[in-house]
C-alpha cells in the first residue's frame, strides 16, 4: 500500500502543475512588484532586535518616505522617538540615479548633521537584520527568477520563485548569491524568502507575519528577519501607516532634519 | 572473616564467574568514558569568579576564541592577502562561530571634513601595490590591529576566532585542526593556531596518549616484576588480572557515573595497579612460602591458611591508603577530589578482587611439585639485617643526621615557588607550544582576563564617568608587563567622539559628564530660518548614548556585542596577556582588583569583577594548593586515628606518622632545591605519599612491637625486625615506586614531575620507616611498644 502512495503524489502534483504551470517565474515577480502606486508614506516604526539567548532591544522611529514616481528614486527621514537618550537622533537618505545615496545624521546632543559616507549598499537598516536593500523595493530587471514548483508553505498555495542575480555586480551589492520567495497565488504577496549569502549559504529567513491592504494591494506591516548564521532577529512593525499623503521635497533635506521632531 | 574464608573455599568457580562477570559487565561501560581536559570545568558555583564567569557567557554570545596567526617574510603581497580573505570567508561561514575579526574583514570609521566615513577595509582582496599600500595604512590606522590582527613587527597577520557559547568546541576544534594543517600544506606562510580551545585539545591528545603509555608500561614493569619475583605463571596472570580488573572496575564506575576522566585522574590508573599489585604480592608470596613449608601440600589447606593470615594487613593497608586517597576530597576541586574517590575506590577493588578472585584460582589450581621445599634466597633479608645492626651500632649518630635533614629541608622549602601555566606543562619542542610562544612573542596573547561591569539596571553603562573609569583602567592595565592589549567600549565611545569632531586628538577622549559642544540651531528671524552657531552645554551620557547609537546603526550587530550587552546593563574589558604563568596572572590580577575596588565600585550604580579563563585557572590553582595543605594535615590526622585505633595507643599512632615527615619534608626540600613548582599537579603527590607510605610504618611498628613482646630488647628487636618486615618494606618500596615512575613518562611536565616526586616519596617513606623509625625507637626506647 504504502509505496503506491508515496508514488502517486508526485504525479498528481506533475498533473496539478502541469495544467497551471503556464506563467514564467518573471511574470509572477513582475505582478508582484509592479503594482504598488505609492509614492509616499508615513508610519511609526517599531524595530525589535532580539539576541539568540534573548535579549532584546526596542527602537521606535517615526518613519517618512517619497518615490519620485518617474525616477523611481526614493528619499527616506527617520527620526528617533524612543529611547529617551537617543530621542531626536534623525538620519536622512537621498537616492540618486548616478552616484550613491547621500546619508545624513542629526545628534541633538552635538547639534549637528553629519554626513555619513558609506560605500555599498549592502548596509544594515538601523542595525537590524534588515539591509537597505532588503526593505528597498528590488529592482525586477536585476535578477533572473525561475519558477522552482508550487507548492502548500505554511498552509498558503504558493509559486516557489528563484531569484538569482543578473550580474555580478548586483551579487556584489546585495550580497546575496540566490533569494527564494514564496509568493500567495490568490494576491501575490511574497509572504515568505530566504537569502543566501555569496557562499551560497542560507543566510537570513524572512516571514511577513502581518499584511495590510493599502491601496487595494497587500503591503507587508509586520515582517521577521531571521538571520540563522548568527541567530538574531529582527521584528519590523509598521503602525499608523498613512500613504500618499503630500509631503513636499523639501521636507527631505538636512535642514528638516535638524529642525527636530 | 572466616565464615568469609570458608564461602570462598567452597565456591571458587560461582566466585570467578561472578568477577569475571562484573569485570565484562564494567569492561563494557568503559566504552562510554569521556576526556575533560578543562579543569575549570569542575569549578563549584561557590566561587565568584567562576559564578560571575557562566554568567557572562549567558550575557554575552562568545566567551571561548581560537587564534590563527599566519606569518611569513613578506605578508602584504596579494597572494597572501588573498590566502587571508579566502581563510576569513571560510571560517566564518562555520555554523560554530560566532564572529573571526580579521586584517580582510574589520570596518572602519573615519571622520571626514563633513562627517564621517563608514566602510570596509577592504571591498575585495587587494590586487596593486597601491590599494595594498592603501590597506596596510588603514590596517594600522584602526584601533585594534597592532597586536590582534597584525603581529608588532609587521610580520604575520591574526585572526580571532570568537566560537559561539552554544557551539561544540571540542568538535569544531577537532574539525579546525585538520583543516588548518591542510591550509598549512597549500601556502608558504607559516600557520600557528593557539587559544585556549586548542590547547585543551592538545591536553585531551596527550591525556590518551599518557593513558595508554601508563597502562601498557603499568603491566610491563608489572609483569617483569611478578616474574622476578615468582618465576611462574600464576604468579604472573594472578596479580596482572587483579591489577587490570581493579582498572576496569574504576573507569567503568566513573563512565556509568558520567564523570569525564580528567588531567589530574589520567594518572589514576597506574596508582590503582602499582597499589593493587603490592596486595596479591603479599598474598602470593605467604601461599608459596606454606606450599613451600609442606611436604605434602594440598590447594585448599594453604589457601586457607594463607587467607587466614593475610586477609586483616591485606585490609588494614588497603584502608590507610584509601584514607589517604580520600582526604584528597577535602581538596575542593572536583577534579582532585575525583582522583582522589575513584582511586580509593580503585583501591577498594583490588582488595575485594584480591580477596576473592585469587584464593578462588588458588583453591582449584593444583600446586606444582617445583614450589615445595623451595628455599628462599635470602640475600635480600641478610642486607636489611645488616643494616639494622648497623643502625643500632651507630644510633648515637641518628638524631644529628634527622636534624641535619630537617635544616636542609626546611633551606630547601623557602625555595619553593607557587606557580603553574598550562602552556609551559607541554614539552618545549610539542607544536602547541611553539606556536604559543611564537604568537605570545608577537601579538597581544592568548591568555585573558575578563573584567565584567555589571549595572543595576539597564542603561547603567551609558555613563561617561564609568567609561572614564575603564579607560583608565585599560591604560593602567597596558602599562603592566605581558599585558598585550585591552579591549572596551570605552575604545568605541572615544573613535567616535574623535571621529565625529574631524580626527581631532584633542577629542580621543571620553565625553566629559557636562560637555561643551559648538552647534548650529536653525532660529526665525524675520520670517526667515536661519543656522545660527550655538554654544551648548550638554550631558555627557546623552553623548555617548547618541555616540552609541551611531555605532549601532553602522556597524553590524554583532561588533559590539561581546563588550555590551543589549540593555547596555553589563560591560566586559577583555584583557590580553602572553603569559599564562601564575604568578604573573596573580600580579596583575592584584593591581587590577585594586583600581577597580578603588576607582569602580564606589561607584553604586555598578559593581565589577574580574573573571575570565586566567582567572578560572587562578583560582584553581590557588584553591588547589590551599586545599592540599588541609589534605596533607586530614590525611596525616585520619592516619594517626587509624593507627591509633588499630594499635590502641595514640603514641604508636604518632610513631606510625614519623617516617611520613621525613618522607614529605624530603619531598618539598626535593622541589626547592630542582625548581619543581608547587601546583594543582605536584601538590597532589603529598596525600597520595601519605596514604601507600604509611604502610611501611605499620608493618615496621607491628613487627617491632611483636619482637619487643617476646621479650627481646629494644636494640636487638631491630636487626629482627628489619629481617621480617624490613624485607617485605623493601621489595613493596620497590615495587610501587617502580609503578608509580612509569607517570613520568608522561608527555606533560607537571605529571612528569609528579611521577619524580611521587616515586621518590614512596623510596624516602621506606627509608624512613627502616631508618629513622627504628632510630626513634632506639633513642627515646617509647614504653607504650613494649606493652
Amino acid at each position: 500500500m504504502r509505496p503506491k502512495v508515496i508514488i502517486s503524489i508526485p504525479i498528481i502534483l506533475w498533473i496539478v502543475g502541469g495544467a497551471f504551470g503556464q506563467e514564467t517565474g518573471y511574470d509572477i515577480m513582475k505582478n508582484a512588484l509592479n503594482r504598488t502606486t505609492i509614492q509616499s508614506m508615513e508610519a511609526d516604526l517599531k524595530l525589535i532586535l532580539q539576541t539568540g539567548t534573548g535579549d532584546t532591544r526596542e527602537r521606535e522611529i517615526k518613519f517618512y518616505s517619497k518615490t519620485d514616481p518617474g525616477t523611481d528614486l526614493t528619499k527616506m527621514l527617520m527620526r528617533f522617538v524612543y529611547p529617551q537618550d537617543v530621542r531626536g537622533t534623525g538620519f536622512l537618505t537621498l537616492e540618486y540615479a548616478d552616484r550613491p545615496d547621500d546619508r545624513f545624521l542629526y545628534m541633538p546632543a552635538l547639534r549637528r548633521i553629519k554626513k555619513i559616507a558609506s560605500s555599498g549598499s549592502g548596509g544594515n537598516f538601523m542595525s537590524s537584520d534588515f539591509t537597505y536593500y532588503d526593505i528597498g523595493t528590488p529592482e525586477l530587471a536585476d535578477w533572473t527568477y525561475a519558477l522552482l514548483r508550487e507548492e502548500s508553505f505554511d498552509g498558503i498555495d504558493a509559486y516557489v520563485i528563484e531569484a538569482t542575480p543578473g550580474t555580478s555586480q548586483v551579487r556584489e551589492d546585495t550580497g546575496y548569491s540566490k533569494i527564494i520567495h514564496w509568493v500567495a497565488k490568490d494576491d501575490l504577496r511574497i509572504y515568505h524568502s530566504e537569502y543566501f549569502d555569496q557562499s551560497g549559504e542560507l543566510k537570513k529567513r524572512l516571514n511577513v507575519e502581518k499584511f495590510e491592504r493599502v491601496n487595494g494591494f497587500p503591503f507587508a506591516t509586520e515582517m521577521v528577519m531571521h538571520d540563522v548564521i548568527i541567530d538574531h532577529t529582527s521584528r519590523m512593525i509598521f503602525e499608523n501607516l498613512e500613504v500618499n499623503n503630500p509631503i513636499p521635497d523639501s521636507f527631505f533635506t538636512p535642514r528638516m532634519l535638524q529642525r527636530g521632531l | 572473616m572466616q565464615r568469609y574464608i570458608e564461602f570462598v573455599l567452597k565456591y571458587p568457580r560461582s566466585i570467578i564467574l561472578v568477577i569475571a562477570l562484573i569485570t565484562l559487565g564494567l569492561g563494557y561501560a568503559n566504552r562510554y568514558i569521556k576526556m575533560e581536559p578543562d579543569v575549570t570545568q569542575a569549578l563549584p558555583q561557590k566561587i565568584p569568579a567562576k559564578r560571575l564567569y557562566d554568567k557572562m557567557g549567558e550575557i554575552f554570545p562568545s566567551k571561548e576564541f581560537v587564534f590563527i596567526g599566519l606569518s611569513g617574510a613578506d605578508i602584504f603581497t596579494p597572494a597572501h592577502l588573498q590566502t587571508v580573505w579566502d581563510l576569513t570567508k571560510k571560517l566564518e561561514r562555520d555554523g560554530a562561530v560566532y564572529s573571526v575579526i580579521s586584517p580582510t574583514n574589520i570596518s572602519l570609521i573615519l571622520g571626514t571634513p563633513e562627517g564621517m566615513e563608514v566602510r570596509d577595509i577592504l571591498a575585495r582582496p587587494p590586487t596593486s601595490a597601491a590599494e595594498i599600500e592603501q590597506f596596510k595604512a588603514d590596517l594600522l590606522n584602526s584601533d585594534l590591529a597592532l597586536g590582534n590582527l597584525l603581529s608588532k613587527d609587521e610580520q604575520a597577520f591574526g585572526i580571532m576566532i570568537f566560537l559561539k557559547n552554544t557551539a561544540d568546541v571540542k568538535a569544531y576544534v577537532k574539525a579546525l585542526i585538520p583543516a588548518v594543517e591542510e591550509f598549512d600544506s597549500q601556502t608558504d606562510l607559516t600557520v600557528l593556531l593557539t587559544g585556549k580551545p586548542i590547547l585543551n585539545y592538545y591536553v585531551s591528545q596527550g591525556m590518551q596518549r599518557d593513558m595508554a603509555v601508563f597502562f601498557l608500561s603499568g603491566i610491563g614493569i608489572i609483569f617483569i616484576l611478578l616474574a622476578l619475583i615468582f618465576r611462574n605463571l600464576r604468579g604472573i596472570f594472578l596479580p596482572l588480572s587483579v591489577v587490570i580488573f581493579s582498572v576496569i572496575w574504576t573507569m567503568g564506575l566513573m563512565a556509568l557515573l558520567g564523570r569525564p576522566m580528567s588531567h589530574a585522574t589520567e594518572i589514576m590508573p597506574i596508582l590503582i595497579m602499582a597499589i593493587a599489585v603490592a596486595d596479591s604480592i603479599h598474598i602470593l608470596s605467604h601461599f608459596y612460602h606454606h606450599a613451600g613449608e609442606n611436604q605434602q601440600p594440598e590447594s585448599r589447606a594453604i589457601t586457607r591458611i594463607t587467607m587466614q593470615e593475610m586477609s586483616s594487613p591485606v585490609i588494614m593497608t588497603t584502608l590507610t591508603t584509601m584514607v589517604g586517597f580520600m582526604a584528597l576530597g577535602t581538596v575542593g576541586a572536583e577534579s582532585i577530589s575525583e582522583l582522589g574517590y575513584f582511586t580509593a575506590f580503585g583501591v577498594f577493588s583490588a582488595l575485594i578482587i584480591s580477596l576473592t578472585w585469587i584464593p578462588a584460582f588458588l583453591v582449584i589450581l593444583k600446586i606444582p611439585k617445583r614450589y615445595q621445599h623451595q628455599s628462599k634466597h635470602h640475600l635480600v633479608a641478610d642486607w636489611v639485617e645488616t643494616w639494622g645492626q648497623f643502625l643500632v651500632r651507630r644510633q648515637k649518630l641518628l638524631m644529628p643526621f634527622i636534624g641535619l635533614v630537617i635544616l636542609i629541608s626546611i633551606w630547601g622549602i623557602t625555595r619553593l615557588e607557587h606557580s603553574f601555566s598550562s602552556i609551559e606543562n607541554f614539552p618545549e619542542d610539542h607544536p602547541v607550544r611553539e606556536a604559543n610562544d611564537l604568537v605570545n612573542r608577537h601579538f597581544a596573547g592568548t591568555t585573558s582576563f575578563a573584567i565584567m561591569i555589571e549595572g543595576k539596571e539597564p542603561n547603567a553603562i551609558i555613563d561617561p564617568q564609568l567609561l572614564s573609569r575603564m579607560d583608565e583602567l585599560k591604560q593602567l592595565a597596558l602599562k603592566m608587563d605581558h599585558v598585550g592589549s585591552v579591549q572596551s567600549l570605552a575604545d568605541f565611545i572615544k573613535r567616535i567622539n574623535k571621529v565625529l569632531h574631524a580626527e581631532d586628538p584633542a577629542f580621543d577622549r571620553i565625553p566629559p559628564v557636562q560637555a561643551q559642544v559648538t552647534g548650529t540651531e536653525w532660529v526665525e528671524q524675520d520670517g526667515n530660518w536661519v543656522e545660527v552657531t550655538k554654544t551648548y552645554t550638554v550631558s555627557g551620557r546623552e553623548l555617548v548614548a547618541q555616540y552609541l547609537q551611531l555605532f549601532e546603526m553602522s556597524g553590524k550587530p554583532q561588533d559590539m556585542a561581546n563588550l555590551v550587552d543589549y540593555q547596555y546593563q553589563h560591560a566586559k574589558i577583555s584583557v590580553m596577556l602572553n603569559t599564562d604563568q601564575q604568578s604573573t596572572l596573580r600580579a596583575i590580577d592584584a593591581e587590577l582588583t585594586r583600581y577597580i575596588e578603588e576607582n569602580i565600585n564606589q561607584n553604586s550604580q555598578v559593581t565589577a569583577a574580574i573573571t575570565g579563563m586566567a582567572k578560572l585557572f587562578m583560582v584553581v590553582d590557588e584553591l588547589i594548593v590551599k586545599g592540599q595543605i588541609w589534605s596533607i594535615l586530614t590525611s596525616l590526622g585520619l592516619v594517626w586515628l587509624i593507627t591509633w585505633i588499630m594499635f590502641k595507643s595514640p603514641i604508636i599512632g604518632l610513631l606510625n606518622t614519623i617516617p611520613l615527615f621525613f618522607a614529605l619534608f624530603l619531598n618539598f626540600a626535593f622541589m626547592g632545591f630542582s625548581g619543581i613548582n608547587l601546583n594543582l599537579e605536584t601538590l597532589t603527590t603529598s596525600s597520595i605519599a601519605i596514604g601507600v607510605g604509611v604502610d611501611y610504618a605499620i608493618h615496621f611498628v607491628h613487627r617491632y612491637r611483636m619482637k619487643l613482646r617476646k621479650g627481646m630488647g629494644y636494640d636487638e628487636a631491630v636487626p629482627a625486625t628489619m629481617r621480617e618486615a624490613g624485607l617485605a618494606i623493601f621489595f613493596n618500596s620497590i615495587t610501587v615506586a617502580a609503578g608509580f615512575s612509569i607517570i613520568a613518562l608522561s608527555q606533560f611536565v607537571a605529571i612528569q614531575e609528579m611521577g619524580i616526586l611521587i616515586t621518590l616519596t614512596m623510596l624516602t617513606a621506606a627509608f624512613g620507616a627502616l631508618t629513622i623509625l627504628p632510630g626513634v625507637f632506639l633513642v627515646f626506647q617509647p614504653k607504650s611498644l613494649a606493652r
